[in-house]
C-alpha cells in the first residue's frame, strides 16, 4: 500500500512537471511570433489559468473546426490501441517462446538463424519497412488495402474512435462488412509496428535465458533430473523476464515512436499521427492540451508498468 | 598485459587491445558486421571518388531511369535516377554522408552535455543534483521523437534544426546512464580505498572515476549511434529535418514516395544502404559488447 | 480487397456501392463558404455541390443563364436590376436546422450584405476576409439591395458595371439561407462549417482531413443527382491516391502526378481526361523587398530560369510554357514581345548591372501541396535552384504547411514564391485584378505586392470598356506587365483527372472546378 501511495504521488509529481514544461514550451513558441515583452507575474497568473483550464477539462480547441482537444483525444487513443496492444501481444507470445527455442542449443543452427534475423529486424527502419510492406502487399499484390481506416463507402459513426468496436455497434446493413474490412486494414500497420517489439524481446529474453542457465542451481537442478524445458520454462524464464520488465519504459519508448511512424505512413487516425499533424500546422494551443493528455497518457503507463514490475518481483518488495 | 594462447599452444604475453582483438574475431556474426561496417565507412569518406555525379546534377533526358541492372537501366546510372533525374547511386553516398556524420555530431553534443552535467551533478552533490536527475528522468519518459519534433516545432524545419533537436533528445540518455553508473562505480570497495589514499576532487574523477564508467559509455555511445541515425532519418522522412535540395537518406525517403509507382528503386535502394549501415553497426556493437563481457569474465 | 475474410457479394454493400462515388480529393477544403473560398479544393467542396447562383455562365461568360434567379430586367441607366427569384426552391437540413420555408429575397439580401457591411453579425463569422467580393470591387458598386416583393430583389449599383451579371454568376455569390443565420445567432461559427444551401447535396458530415460525406437532395430544384452519396476521400499523398484509385476504393482521382499518366492510360478500367484550363503558375519576386524592387534583379533571375526543362520534368509535358498571366485560350491573351527565354549570359550580365551581392540566398518559397496549375513546387524550386546556381545565384527553398503557408506569403513575409491562379470564370479581370492590381496588394493576392498606375489604369478601363476596346486595353496592360516583370509566368497547366470507366457525366468547368451534380454510375465490366 505504501508503495502504490508512493508511485501515485510520483506519478502526480510529473504531472505538474509535465504542465511546466508544456506552459513553457508553449510560451516558447508564442513569442516567436509576438514580442511583447511580460512581466514574470503574469507568466505565473497565465499558468494558474491553464491549469484551471485543465482542470475543469478544458484543453483547448483545434484552430478551424472548433473541435475540443480532449475529446479528439479520445476518439484517437483507441485507435492507437488497436495497433499498440496486438504489437506488445505478437512480441511477447512470438518473442518468448523463440527465444526459449534458441536458447535449447546455444550457438546451434536455431540459435544461431534466431539471433541474426533478430538483429537484422532489429536493426529495420520502420518508416522504410513500413512502405516496402506497403509496395509488395498493397500496391503489388493487392493483398491488402492501402492505408486508411475503413473504405470511404461506408457510414459508420464515431462511437469509441477504435474503428473495430465502432463497426460491431453500427446498426448499419453493411456493419459485418465493414468490421471486416476494418480487420484487414490492421493488418500491416501491425505487422510493421511489432517487428522491433518482437526482435527487442526476442534478444533479450535470449540473452538473460543464457546468461541465468548458467548458473549453479540451475545445474543442480539438472542433476536433481529436470528435464531441460522444465528448468527453462519455470526456473530460467521468470528470472530472465525480470530485466527484460525492467527496460519496459524504455521499450515503451520506442514502441511510441515506432507508433507515430507507421500511423503517419498508413494514414492511421491514431494519436500519432493527430499530433504529426498538430505540429506541422504549427496550431500551438492545440500542441498545450494534446502535449498535456499525451504525455499524461505515457506517463501512467509508465506508472503502470512500475508497479507491475513491483509485484512481479518479491526481491522488491522486502 | 594479457596471456595469450596462439595456435601452436604456446603462451605469449600480449597488449591487452590484441587480446580483445583476438576474442572480437571468434565471433562470426560481428565479423561480418565490422567487414559491412568498414566498407560502408570507406564508401562514405571517399565519397568523392566514387560518387559519379553531384547529389542535385539533373538528367533531363534520364528521367525515372530504373537501376542499371534492370531491363531499360544505363550503367552510368548505377541506381537509376529520381523524378529530377538524378542519380541515385550518387545521391546515397552524398545523403549517407550527411545522414551519419550529423549523427555523429547529435552524439558528441548530446554526450558531452550529458556526461558533464551527471558528473557535476554527482561531485557537487545535494538538493541540485537531485532536482535535475529528477528532470532528465522525467524527459526519459519521453519518447525521444516526441522530443525532438517539440524542439523541431519551435525552432522550424532543417537539417542543423534536426541535429540540435535530436541532441537535446538524447541528453536524459547519456545523463543517466553516465549517473547510474557513476553511483554504482562509487558504492564499490576500491572507490573508498581510492579516497582513503587521499585523492580527491579532480583527481579522484579523472584517475579513478572516468576509467571506470568509460566501458558503459562508450557502449551507450555506439548504441546511440544507430538511434541518432534513425531519429535524423526519421525527421528528414517526415519533412521537419533536411529540406530539398540537401541529400539526407531520409529525406530521399519521404520525397520520393508520392513516385512509389512510377519507381520503386528510389524507395528500395536508398533504403537498403541505410538498412544495411544501421545492421553493420548493430552486428559490430553487439560484437565489441560480447567481446568486453567475456574479457570480465575471464578475468 | 477485404475479400481474404469476408464474403465480398454482400448485397447491401454491392448497391451501396453502386449507388456512391468516393472522390479522392487531394487536400482538406480551408472552409465550406464559397464566399472566403481562396484554394480550388475548398470550392470544390462547396459552391456546386451546396450552393446556387442566382445565375450561370458556364461555356462562355457573355451568356448568362438563369439559375436561382428567373428572369430579370435591367434599368436604362444600368443601376438598377430587378432579379425575379425562382420559387419552391428548397434549403437543405441538418442536426442544426430544418428549413420552414422556400428560398425568397431574404436570403439573396442576407448573402450580400453578410459581404457588404462590415457591421453585419455574420461579416466576420469564418475567415471574415471575402477576397473575391472586394477583389471585385463589389463594395465600391454596390450601393443598396432592396426587397420588392418576397420573390422579387433589386441591387441598385452607383455606377453602371457591364460584367455585373457575370459577377453573380461566380462562386462567391452562392446564395445562402437567411434563416439557418437567424437559428444560429447564438452559434454562429456553426454557420459555416456545417452549411445549408440549395444545391444538389447536403454535407452530412466532415472529419477533419479524412473524408467529407454527402448525400444527394431529393427535394432539389432541378434533376435530383442520380447517386446517394458522395464521398470525398481526403488523400494528400499523390501515390496513395493512385493506389486507392486503381484498388477501387476510390472512384475518381483528383490531380494525378503527370508522370503516373502512363500507368493510367494503360489500365483496362482507367481513364485519364485532360483539359486544357485556366490557370497559370509563375514564380512572383515580392517586390516590396529590396533587391527584388529592382527592375533589373527580376529581369536577370528571370532569364536563368529553363522552362522548357520545368515543364518536361514537373508537368511531364502536360502544360504549355506561359507567356503571359493570361493563358492563351483565354479572351483578351496577347503574347508580348519579345518573349524571355532562357539566356544565361544575358542573366550574368543583368546581375553585374545591377550590383549583384554574390553572398545573397534568394528565397524560394514553394508550396508543400499540389495544386491544379502546380504539381510539385518543391521539384520545381529544385530546378530553379540549380538554374540560378549557374549564373551565381546563391538560392535556397523555403515551405511551411499550406495553411501556414499561404497566411505567410499573404502577409508579405516571403522574397519570392511560387504561387498560381486557376480561374474563376472566362474573364481576364479574373486574372488581372486579384493577382497584379494594387486593390489585389491590399487583399494579399497580389503576391508581388506590386502597385503599378499605368496598369492599373488599363485593367480598370479595360472593365468598363465595351468588347471592341477591351482587346486593346488588355493587350496594354499585358505590355506593361512585361515591362515591369513583377513575376516570371512559368506555365499554363492541363487539368488532369483520372477516373475509372464506369463513372459518366462528370463534368469539368472550363476553370478547372468540378461538378458532381449529373455525375453517374454504370456497373463495372467483370
Amino acid at each position: 500500500m505504501l508503495f502504490m501511495s508512493k508511485q501515485f504521488i510520483r506519478l502526480l509529481v510529473m504531472l505538474l512537471g509535465i504542465t511546466l514544461l508544456d506552459f513553457i514550451f508553449f510560451e516558447l513558441a508564442q513569442s516567436s511570433n509576438t514580442l511583447i515583452p511580460v512581466s514574470p507575474l503574469e507568466y505565473l497568473s497565465s499558468y494558474q489559468q491553464f491549469l484551471f483550464q485543465m482542470f475543469q477539462g478544458d484543453f483547448g480547441t483545434i484552430h478551424p473546426s472548433n473541435e475540443a482537444i480532449l475529446q479528439q483525444f479520445f476518439i484517437k487513443l483507441p485507435a492507437s490501441l488497436e495497433l499498440i496492444i496486438p504489437s506488445i501481444l505478437i512480441a511477447w507470445l512470438v518473442g518468448v517462446p523463440l527465444a526459449v527455442m534458441a536458447v535449447k542449443k546455444p550457438l546451434g543452427w536455431v540459435d544461431r538463424i534466431v539471433q541474426f534475423l533478430g538483429s537484422l529486424i532489429y536493426s529495420l527502419p520502420v518508416f522504410w519497412w513500413g512502405l516496402i510492406l506497403l509496395i509488395i502487399f498493397s500496391t503489388g499484390l493487392e493483398w491488402f488495402p492501402v492505408g486508411g481506416r475503413l473504405d470511404y463507402i461506408y457510414d459508420i459513426q464515431t462511437q469509441t474512435g477504435s474503428a473495430l468496436i465502432d463497426t460491431l455497434l453500427s446498426t448499419q446493413s453493411y456493419a459485418n462488412e465493414a468490421f471486416f474490412d476494418a480487420l484487414s486494414r490492421t493488418f500491416l500497420p501491425i505487422l510493421t509496428l511489432a517487428m522491433l517489439p518482437t526482435a527487442y524481446i526476442t534478444l533479450q529474453i535470449r540473452s538473460h535465458l543464457e546468461e541465468t542457465l548458467q548458473y549453479d542451481y540451475m545445474k543442480s537442478a539438472k542433476a536433481r533430473g529436470m528435464s531441460h524445458s522444465r528448468i527453462i520454462w519455470l526456473h530460467g524464464l521468470p528470472n530472465a523476464i525480470q530485466p527484460v520488465l525492467n527496460s519496459m519504459s524504455l521499450q515503451f519508448s520506442m514502441l511510441i515512436t515506432s507508433t507515430i511512424i507507421v500511423e503517419f505512413i498508413y494514414s492511421w487516425p491514431g494519436l500519432g499521427h493527430w499530433f504529426l499533424v498538430l505540429v506541422q500546422r504549427q496550431d500551438y494551443l492545440a500542441l498545450r492540451g494534446a502535449l498535456m493528455l499525451i504525455a499524461s497518457a505515457i506517463l501512467l503507463a509508465n506508472t503502470v508498468t512500475d508497479i507491475l514490475k513491483y509485484w512481479s518481483n518479491p526481491r522488491l518488495q522486502r | 598485459m594479457a596471456l595469450y594462447i596462439d595456435r601452436f599452444g604456446e603462451a605469449k604475453i600480449i597488449h591487452p587491445f590484441q587480446g580483445l582483438w583476438h576474442l572480437y574475431k571468434l565471433n562470426n556474426a560481428a565479423m561480418f558486421g565490422l567487414l559491412i561496417l568498414s566498407i560502408v565507412v570507406i564508401v562514405l569518406i571517399l565519397t568523392p571518388v566514387f560518387a559519379p555525379y553531384e547529389a542535385d546534377r539533373q538528367f533531363i533526358n534520364a528521367l525515372f531511369s530504373p537501376p542499371s541492372w534492370a531491363k531499360n537501366g544505363h550503367i552510368e546510372y548505377l541506381f537509376g535516377t529520381d523524378e529530377l533525374g538524378r542519380d541515385i547511386f550518387s545521391r546515397v553516398l552524398i545523403g549517407g554522408r550527411t545522414t551519419i556524420s550529423s549523427a555523429m555530431l547529435v552524439i558528441l553534443m548530446a554526450s558531452s552535455v550529458g556526461v558533464t552535467l551527471s558528473l557535476l551533478g554527482t561531485s557537487i552533490g545535494g538538493w541540485l543534483d537531485k532536482s535535475i536527475s529528477w528532470f532528465f528522468e522525467l524527459l526519459l519518459t519521453f519518447p525521444s521523437l516526441i522530443t525532438s519534433l517539440l524542439v523541431v516545432a519551435l525552432l522550424g524545419p532543417g537539417l542543423f534544426n534536426a541535429v540540435i533537436a535530436v541532441a537535446i533528445a538524447m541528453i536524459p540518455l547519456f545523463y543517466t546512464t553516465t549517473r547510474s553508473e557513476t553511483l554504482n562505480q562509487m558504492r564499490q570497495p576500491y572507490f573508498a580505498a581510492a579516497q582513503l589514499d587521499g585523492a580527491k576532487g579532480l583527481r579522484l574523477l579523472t584517475s579513478t572515476l572516468i576509467p571506470n564508467i568509460s566501458n558503459p559509455i562508450f557502449i551507450q555511445f555506439s548504441l546511440s549511434l544507430s538511434s541518432a541515425i534513425l531519429e535524423i532519418a526519421t525527421l528528414g522522412f517526415l519533412g521537419f529535418g533536411a529540406q530539398s535540395p540537401q541529400t539526407e537518406w531520409g529525406t530521399i525517403l519521404g520525397e520520393s514516395r508520392a513516385y512509389s509507382y512510377q519507381a520503386p528503386w528510389v524507395i528500395w535502394l536508398p533504403g537498403l544502404s541505410m538498412f544495411l549501415t544501421l545492421f553493420a553497426i548493430k552486428l559490430v556493437t553487439d560484437g565489441v559488447r560480447e567481446t568486453l563481457e567475456y574479457d570480465q569474465q575471464l578475468k | 480487397m477485404a475479400c481474404l475474410l469476408s464474403d465480398c457479394s454482400n448485397q447491401n454493400s454491392l448497391s451501396l456501392r453502386e449507388k456512391s462515388v468516393v472522390y479522392c480529393s487531394e487536400a482538406s477544403p480551408a472552409t465550406f463558404n464559397p464566399q472566403q473560398s481562396t484554394t480550388s479544393i475548398s470550392s470544390d467542396a462547396s459552391a456546386k455541390l451546396l450552393f446556387d447562383t442566382l445565375v450561370e455562365s458556364e461555356t462562355d461568360a457573355k451568356e448568362i443563364k438563369p439559375a436561382l434567379a428567373l428572369s430579370w430586367t435591367v434599368s436604362q441607366d444600368q443601376l438598377h436590376y430587378v432579379m425575379d427569384l425562382r420559387p419552391h426552391v428548397q434549403f437543405g437540413s441538418n442536426k442544426l436546422f430544418t428549413p420552414t420555408r422556400d428560398f425568397n429575397a431574404d436570403d439573396v439580401i442576407f448573402t450580400f450584405n453578410r459581404q457588404r457591411d462590415t457591421q453585419h453579425p455574420f461579416h466576420a463569422v469564418g475567415t471574415g476576409h471575402y477576397p473575391f467580393f472586394y477583389a471585385n470591387n463589389l463594395d465600391y458598386i454596390i450601393k443598396d439591395l432592396k426587397k420588392i416583393t418576397p420573390l422579387q430583389v433589386e441591387f441598385i449599383l452607383k455606377k453602371p458595371t457591364p460584367g455585373f451579371l457575370g459577377l453573380l454568376a461566380m462562386d462567391f455569390s452562392s446564395i445562402q439561407s437567411q434563416e439557418y443565420a437567424q437559428n444560429l445567432l447564438q452559434n454562429k461559427s456553426s454557420f459555416d462549417l456545417f452549411p445549408i444551401g440549395t444545391g444538389p447535396f447536403q454535407l452530412e458530415r466532415y472529419e477533419t482531413d479524412t473524408f467529407i460525406r454527402y448525400h444527394a437532395k431529393t427535394n432539389y430544384w432541378r434533376k435530383a443527382p442520380e447517386i446517394q452519396t458522395l464521398v470525398f476521400a481526403i488523400t494528400q499523398e499523390p501515390s496513395l491516391r493512385l493506389a486507392r484509385l486503381l484498388t477501387g476504393e476510390c472512384d475518381i482521382m483528383a490531380q494525378p502526378l503527370p508522370s503516373q499518366s502512363q500507368i493510367i492510360e494503360s489500365h483496362k478500367d482507367l481513364t485519364l481526361d485532360r483539359q486544357p484550363s485556366f490557370n497559370v503558375a509563375y514564380w512572383a519576386f515580392n517586390t516590396l523587398r529590396p533587391p527584388f524592387n529592382q527592375l533589373k534583379v527580376r529581369q536577370a533571375l528571370s532569364y536563368a530560369i529553363s522552362r522548357h526543362a520545368i515543364i518536361n520534368s514537373v508537368y511531364n509535358n502536360a502544360a504549355i510554357i506561359a507567356k503571359s498571366p493570361l493563358p492563351p485560350n483565354m479572351f483578351g491573351a496577347t503574347t508580348p514581345l519579345p518573349f524571355i527565354q532562357q539566356d544565361r549570359e544575358k542573366s550574368k550580365a543583368l546581375l553585374k548591372e545591377a550590383a549583384w551581392d554574390p553572398d545573397f540566398v534568394v528565397d524560394i518559397w514553394a508550396m508543400p501541396v499540389q495544386r491544379p496549375y502546380n504539381p510539385d513546387a518543391k521539384k520545381m524550386a529544385e530546378l530553379m535552384h540549380h538554374d540560378l546556381a549557374a549564373v551565381g545565384v546563391k538560392s535556397r527553398i523555403i515551405t511551411y504547411k499550406w495553411e501556414v503557408f499561404l497566411d505567410k506569403v499573404s502577409k508579405g513575409q516571403h522574397q519570392t514564391v511560387l504561387l498560381g491562379w486557376r480561374a474563376d470564370n472566362g474573364e481576364p479581370d479574373d486574372f488581372l485584378t486579384p493577382l497584379l492590381s494594387c486593390n489585389g496588394r491590399m487583399n494579399g493576392t497580389n503576391r508581388a505586392f506590386w502597385c503599378d498606375q499605368e496598369f492599373d489604369h488599363f485593367i480598370d478601363q479595360a472593365r468598363q470598356a465595351p468588347k471592341e476596346q477591351k482587346l486593346q486595353l488588355y493587350k496594354e496592360a499585358q505590355d506593361r506587365f512585361k515591362s515591369q516583370l513583377p513575376w516570371l509566368p512559368i506555365a499554363h497547366a492541363e487539368q488532369l483527372i483520372a477516373y475509372r470507366k464506369n463513372i459518366q457525366h462528370l463534368t469539368f468547368t472550363k476553370t478547372g472546378g468540378i461538378n458532381f451534380s449529373q455525375i453517374s454510375k454504370s456497373k463495372e465490366k467483370e
